[in-house]
């Protein structure tokens, strides 16, 4: 009994109530609910390239870079954590825009980002390509 | 390739963002303004301007300065109800304006040998010459 008190006490995640019934510690509580949050404050995004010119290219067969004209989709994504949280400085640089287009769950975003990531074949600025791309310059997987 | 010292982009929702266009003041200030002029304490600046709905938490305000690397980084946000109603060419002096009065937030990193009021000054007569610090009135569409 002493040790497992022991033990609970040197790992704070757990707490007692007046009637010694465990529960979890404020802090971890706090941190779930605002995890569950931020489930349900997603938002699918796009990056547009912010000017013509040389791009990287994950979805090329045989080239590591890609011509793109102003405004062209570089990358399809979803975030809960917004552009920095995403990106961090990774975007610096490569002088992309990044545009909201859908807001929702982490679910419904992660869906509508699958949805425009295969549909992305189909864009008259990638049709137009002597070899189109199965995705976005910028997309290394479906999803 | 010459490198530019003022990188903008823009973080926008899906409904504005056709009405949002950096590249004026992205070639304006590339064209005309050199950052070396004015001391060698900042090498590049980033900015980008936000627009989203107001109900969107994910992106606020945020300026850093790297001392390593002597860029600024600059996020701020327009205002999303002002672009809304707004037509480019307002918006373009809104852009220009929330430009030219965040130069006053780079006093707070005391950044040395650069002569920041000065370059304000330059970014003024700039954007004046262009016509885009002309009366605050937001014209809609």
């Amino acid at each position: 009994m002493l040790a497992s008190f022991v033990l609970f006490a040197a790992h704070s995640f757990i707490e007692f109530d007046e009637n010694g019934i465990p529960r979890l510690a404020k802090w971890r509580e706090k941190k779930l609910v605002k995890e569950l949050n931020d489930l349900d404050g997603a938002e699918q995004y796009a990056l547009t390239a912010g000017k013509n010119g040389w791009y990287p290219c994950y979805s090329c067969v045989d080239t590591t870079y890609i011509y793109m004209y102003l405004g062209e989709v570089w990358k399809y994504g979803t975030t809960t954590k917004g552009q920095k949280g995403r990106y961090g400085k990774s975007l610096k640089g490569k002088l992309l825009d990044y545009h909201v287009q859908f807001e929702g769950t982490l679910e419904e975003c992660l869906k509508e980002e699958k949805r425009k990531i295969y549909s992305y074949a189909l864009l008259p600025e990638n049709l137009k390509r002597t070899e189109p791309l199965i995705r976005p310059p910028g997309n290394k997987k479906d999803f | 390739m010459k490198k530019e010292d003022f990188i903008l982009t823009k973080l926008t929702w899906h409904e504005v963002s056709g009405k949002i266009d950096v590249l004026p003041i992205a070639k304006a200030l590339n064209g005309n303004i050199r950052l070396s002029e004015y001391g060698i304490g900042v090498n590049r600046v980033y900015f980008t301007f936000i627009a989203v709905k107001p109900s969107n938490k994910l992106h606020e305000n945020e300026v850093k300065f790297d001392k390593k690397s002597k860029t600024l980084e600059l996020s701020l946000n327009l205002s999303y109800e002002h672009v809304f109603t707004a037509n480019k060419p307002t918006i373009l002096k809104m852009m220009a304006m929330l430009f030219l009065v965040s130069v006053d937030l780079w006093e707070r990193f005391e950044i040395e040998d650069f002569d920041r009021k000065e370059f304000k000054k330059e970014v003024e007569k700039l954007f004046a010459k262009k016509k885009w610090l002309e009366t605050a009135r937001l014209d809609s569409h």
